[in-house]
C-alpha cells in the first residue's frame, strides 16, 4: 500500500512539466550560488579550520541530495492534516500517520532526488569538482547516517506540528523549527566554522544529525569511530523524539476529547 | 492629495482587521521575526571564521543582507499583495471590482491589499543595519542619514517594480508562478557582494535585472568602498532613479493589462 | 435620452487550442493557434432612466459579458456603448461614480470586519455628503432589516445577509444605475423575496435603472418589467413580459389523473402526450391552437377521469425551450 502511495507521488511529479524546470533552474542557481561564495571565502586560502577548499566544495554538492527532505515541509503536511480534522482518524493508529506521509512524500522525494540532485550533483562535480570518499566504510556510514538524519527530521518535524493542537495554525512552528535548522543543521555553514561557544550548543541539539553530520562523514571529517558514534547518537534521538512524540500525542488526545475535537 | 488621504484610510481598515486577529499577528510577526533573525546570523557566520571574503568584511556583508531585507520588507508591505494576489483576481474575476470603482485602478488594488505583515522583516532589517554601521564605525551626519532614507526607499521600489513587472503579466499568461520563483532565484545573487561572481554575471545583475541596486552599489558609499569591478563608481548614487525606472515600467505594463483583460466568471 | 445605449455590441475572444503531446506543446510556446469565440454579436438595445430591465440567458450566452461592457470591465471588440452619455471605458472614474454594481458569486467586501466599519470608506471613496450617506445606510439597513448583523464581521454572515450588505454598499452613493449579476444564486426563497422586494423599492424611490442578469425566473416574472434575451451571443429578444409570453408561447400541459387503461386519443393541436406514472398522463398543447375544455371533452368521453389539473406554460419552460435551440414562432 505504501508502495503505491510512492509510485504515484512520483507519478504526479512528472506530469508538472514546466515547473520542474523551473525548479530545476532554481536549485541550480542556488548552487551556484553557494559554490561561488565559497569559492570567493577561500581566495587565496588554502585552507580553514582543516578543511580545503575541495573538501567545502564537496560538502555543497553532496548536501544538496540530503537537503532535499526538508522541502518537504514536514511540519505544514502534518500540520494541515492535524487542523483538517483527518488526524482523527489515526487516532485509532497514531503510527500510520507518520509512516503513511513518508510513504507518500518518500515518492517526491525519490523524483527530486534522482531528478534534480542528482544530475546536478554530476553537472557540479563536472563544473567545480568533487573528491569522493577516500574509505571504502564512508559509502555504507554516509547512506545509514543520511537516512537516519532524514529520520530525524521527520520526527523533529512531526513533534513540532503537535503544537498545532494548541496554537491551531503550523505557520510558527515552521518559522521558528526552520529558523533553528538553518542556524544548527549545517546546510548554509558547516559546524567547522561555527565559534566555539556556538558549536557547543550546536552539538547539544539534533539537528546536526539531518546534514551536517552525515556530509561530514561522505567529506572525510569524520573518523571512523566518529561516525559510529554518530550513527549511535541519531538512533538514541530518534528514540527520544518519537517518545516525546507519543508522549505529547496522548496529550492532545486528551485535550481534543475533552473539547469535544 | 485626496489619494493620499484616502490610502491612509485604506491602510487603516487594513490595521484594523490585523487587530481583529491581534494574538495571530503578533504571534506571526514574532515567528518571522525569528526566521529572518536566523537568515542574519547565518550570512555573518557565513564569513565570520574567514574574516572576510574578497575585500568585505563579516559586518559590511551583513549591512548588505540588511538592505535587501528592509528593500524587501518596504515593498512588502505596499506592493508585494496587490501583485502577488493579482494572478487570482485576473484567474476568477475579482479583479473587476477594480475597475468599477472611482478610483485610479492601480491606486485601488495597491490601496484594497495593503499589507501588514512585513514588521518582524522591517525590524530584523533595520536592527542588523544599525549594527552593522556601529560595529563597522560608521559616523552619518544628518545629510548622509537623509541620504540612506532616499536610498532605502529606492530599494524599496526596485523590488516593488520586480513585484509588478513579474506579476502583472498574468493578464496574458494565466498561470505566471514560474516568473515570480525566477524572481526571487535572481535575488537570491545578491546576498553576497556581486564581485564574487564572473564578470557576466554581475553585468546581468547590474544592466539587466538591477538587482545590484539594491544593496551592493549604494553600500559602497556609505562603507566608502570601490569595489565596483568594470562598472562606472557613479552608480552608487543610482538607486533610486533605477527604482523610479521599474516602477514606471510596471504602471505602464499595468495599464496595458487593463486594456487586455478579458475577465472570467459566468 | 436613453441612459444606457449599446449600439452593434460585439465582443470576441480568442481561445487558446488546447494542444497534445510533446512535440505540440513545444511549438506552442512558440506560436499558439488559436479560434475566435463571439462572446456577443451585434447587440443593441438601449435603457431609459427608470427602468427594470431582465437580462437572460443561459450559460456562456454572453449576458455577463454584456455586462462588462457596460460597466467598462471590458472593451468592446467592436460597436459602441453608452453610458449616460458617456463611453464607460474611456471615462471609467467618471462612469463609476454614478453606478453600483453586485456580483452575485463574488463579494466586494472586507472579509474580516462589520459592514459598519467599512462604510466610512465608501463613503469617502464616493464623496459623498456625510449627512446624505448617513440618511441612505439608515434606510437601507431599516429595509433590509440590517440591524442585528451590521456589526458582524462579513464571514460570519449568511450568504443572504451577504447580498444583502453588498447591496447596500451598492447603492450608498446614490447611483443612477444598479447592475446585478446573479444576485440571488444560492439564496433561499425568503432571501429571495427581500432582495427583489427591495430591487422594486428602490427603483420606485428613487427611479434607480437596474439591469439584472438571472438565471431565476421567479427573479424576471416578480421584478422586471422588460426582458432582454440573449443567446450564443445574439439578441433573441427584447420587449415586455407580456410580449414575450404571447411571442414565445409554450405549451400549456394538462395533468391527469384516472383509472383503467390509457386508451389515447387523436386531437389537432396537441403538441404531446406522455405517461407520467401510474394512471397519470400529461397532455402538451398549444394554447392559440385548442382549448383545454376542448380536449377534456374529447379525454372524459373515452376515460374514466378522477383529476385533473391545467398547467400554465412557465417562463422557464419557454426559454429552456428556446435554449434548447427549439420553436420560435
Amino acid at each position: 500500500m505504501y508502495l503505491a502511495m510512492w509510485k504515484n507521488s512520483f507519478k504526479r511529479c512528472l506530469v508538472y512539466r514546466t515547473n520542474t524546470i523551473i525548479q530545476f533552474f532554481t536549485s541550480f542557481v542556488y548552487l551556484f550560488v553557494t559554490v561561488n561564495i565559497w569559492q570567493a571565502l577561500y581566495r587565496n586560502v588554502p585552507q580553514l579550520n582543516g578543511v580545503s577548499l575541495a573538501q567545502m566544495l564537496t560538502y555543497v554538492l553532496i548536501i544538496q541530495v540530503i537537503v532535499r527532505f526538508q522541502d518537504l515541509e514536514l511540519s505544514r503536511y502534518y500540520g494541515e492534516r492535524i487542523i483538517n480534522g483527518n488526524v482523527s482518524i489515526d487516532f485509532i493508529r497514531p503510527v500510520s500517520l507518520k509512516y503513511s506521509a513518508f510513504a507518500t512524500l518518500a515518492g517526491e522525494v525519490s523524483f527530486q532526488i534522482l531528478l534534480f540532485s542528482i544530475p546536478m550533483l554530476v553537472l557540479g562535480a563536472f563544473i567545480w569538482g568533487f573528491v569522493l570518499p577516500a574509505a571504502l566504510w564512508q559509502w555504507p556510514m554516509f547512506l545509514l547516517s543520511a537516512l537516519l538524519g532524514a529520520l530525524v527530521y521527520a520526527s523533529i518535524e512531526y513533534l513540532m506540528s503537535l503544537t498545532v493542537f494548541w496554537f491551531k495554525t503550523y505557520f510558527h512552528v515552521q518559522c521558528i523549527t526552520g529558523a533553528l535548522f538553518t542556524l544548527f543543521c549545517g546546510s548554509a555553514v558547516p559546524l567547522w566554522f561555527y565559534p566555539d561557544w556556538l558549536h557547543a550548543i550546536a552539538n547539544l541539539l539534533p539537528f546536526r544529525f539531518v546534514i551536517f553530520e552525515p556530509a561530514g562523514i561522505f567529506v572525510g571529517k569524520s573518523t571512523f569511530e566518529h561516525a559510529i558514534f554518530t550513527i549511535g547518537l541519531q538512533i538514541s534521538w530518534l528514540f527520544a523524539l518519537n517518545f516525546l512524540g507519543h508522549f505529547i500525542w496522548r496529550r492532545a488526545q486528551l485535550i481534543v476529547t475533552v473539547q469535544g475535537g | 492629495m485626496r489619494y493620499a488621504l484616502l490610502y491612509w484610510d485604506f491602510v487603516k481598515i487594513q490595521f484594523r482587521v490585523a487587530q481583529e486577529y491581534r494574538a495571530a499577528f503578533l504571534a506571526r510577526s514574532f515567528a518571522k521575526a525569528v526566521a529572518n533573525g536566523a537568515s542574519v546570523c547565518i550570512t555573518y557566520l557565513t564569513i565570520y571564521s574567514f574574516g572576510h571574503v574578497l575585500s568585505w568584511s563579516a559586518f559590511e556583508v551583513m549591512l548588505l543582507f540588511s538592505m535587501n531585507t528592509i528593500a524587501y520588507a518596504l515593498a512588502g508591505f505596499f506592493m508585494f499583495h496587490p501583485f502577488t494576489k493579482l494572478q487570482q483576481r485576473v484567474n476568477d474575476g475579482t479583479f473587476d471590482e477594480m475597475l468599477t470603482k472611482p478610483l485610479n485602478p492601480f491606486f485601488y488594488l495597491c490601496s484594497r491589499d495593503f499589507s501588514t505583515g512585513y514588521f518582524a522583516n522591517l525590524a530584523v532589517g533595520i536592527a542588523a543595519l544599525v549594527v552593522s554601521f556601529i560595529q563597522l564605525d560608521i559616523k552619518l551626519s544628518a545629510l548622509k542619514i537623509l541620504w540612506l532614507v532616499v536610498v532605502l526607499i529606492g530599494t524599496g521600489m526596485i523590488h516593488s517594480g520586480f513585484f509588478m513587472l513579474t506579476n502583472i503579466p498574468t493578464f496574458w499568461l494565466i498561470k505566471i508562478d514560474a516568473i515570480g520563483r525566477l524572481r526571487s532565484t535572481f535575488e537570491s545573487f545578491i546576498r553576497y557582494p556581486i564581485s564574487i561572481y564572473d564578470t557576466w554575471i554581475a553585468v546581468m545583475l547590474t544592466y539587466i535585472f538591477p538587482f545590484a541596486f539594491v544593496n551592493f552599489f549604494p553600500a559602497q558609499y556609505f562603507l566608502q568602498k570601490s569595489d565596483f569591478m568594470i562598472f562606472p563608481p557613479m552608480l552608487t548614487f543610482m538607486t533610486p532613479v533605477v527604482g523610479v525606472v521599474l516602477m514606471l515600467m510596471g504602471y505602464a505594463l499595468f495599464q496595458l493589462g487593463i486594456r487586455n483583460y478579458k475577465s472570467s466568471g459566468s | 435620452m436613453p441612459i444606457i445605449e449599446a449600439k452593434n455590441l460585439c465582443k470576441d475572444f480568442q481561445v487558446h487550442v488546447r494542444t497534445r503531446g510533446m512535440l505540440n506543446s513545444i511549438k506552442a510556446i512558440f506560436h499558439r493557434e488559436y479560434t475566435i469565440k463571439h462572446a456577443v454579436e451585434d447587440v443593441s438595445f438601449s435603457i431609459e432612466a427608470g427602468e427594470l430591465v431582465g437580462y437572460v440567458g443561459p450559460n456562456g450566452a454572453g449576458k455577463s459579458t454584456t455586462i462588462k461592457m457596460l460597466s467598462g470591465i471590458l472593451y468592446p471588440s467592436s460597436g459602441e456603448v453608452l453610458v449616460r452619455g458617456i463611453v464607460p471605458q474611456e471615462k471609467r472614474r467618471e462612469n463609476a461614480m454614478h453606478i453600483g454594481v453586485v456580483f452575485g458569486q463574488r463579494s466586494q467586501l472586507y472579509w474580516d470586519l462589520p459592514l459598519s466599519e467599512a462604510l466610512y470608506l465608501y463613503r469617502k471613496m464616493y464623496r459623498v455628503e456625510p449627512g446624505r450617506f448617513a440618511d441612505n445606510v439608515r434606510r437601507f439597513v431599516e429595509l433590509l432589516d440590517m440591524q442585528e448583523f451590521i456589526d458582524r464581521p462579513i464571514r460570519q454572515l449568511s450568504l443572504g445577509q451577504k447580498m444583502r450588505a453588498e447591496l447596500v454598499v451598492a447603492l450608498l452613493h446614490d447611483p443612477v444605475i444598479l447592475y446585478l449579476d446573479e444576485p440571488t444564486i444560492g439564496l433561499d426563497i425568503v432571501a429571495k423575496q427581500r432582495i427583489r422586494s427591495f430591487i422594486k423599492e428602490i427603483n420606485a424611490e428613487r427611479k434607480t435603472t437596474v439591469v439584472l442578469t438571472t438565471h431565476d425566473m421567479d427573479d424576471i416574472e416578480q421584478v422586471c418589467t422588460r426582458l432582454i434575451l440573449i443567446n450564443h451571443g445574439k439578441l433573441l429578444y427584447d420587449g415586455s413580459l407580456p410580449l414575450f409570453h404571447e411571442r414565445f408561447a409554450g405549451d400549456a400541459v394538462i395533468n391527469l389523473t384516472f383509472n383503467g387503461e390509457w386508451r389515447g386519443f387523436e386531437l389537432q393541436g396537441v403538441t404531446d402526450i406522455k405517461q407520467t406514472g401510474y394512471g397519470k398522463t400529461s397532455i402538451h398543447f398549444d394554447k392559440k391552437n385548442i382549448l383545454a375544455a376542448d380536449i377534456m371533452r374529447v379525454v372524459m368521453q373515452t376515460h374514466n377521469i378522477t383529476d385533473f389539473q391545467v398547467n400554465e406554460p412557465g417562463l422557464e419552460d419557454i426559454l429552456s425551450n428556446i435554449y434548447q435551440g427549439k420553436t420560435i414562432k
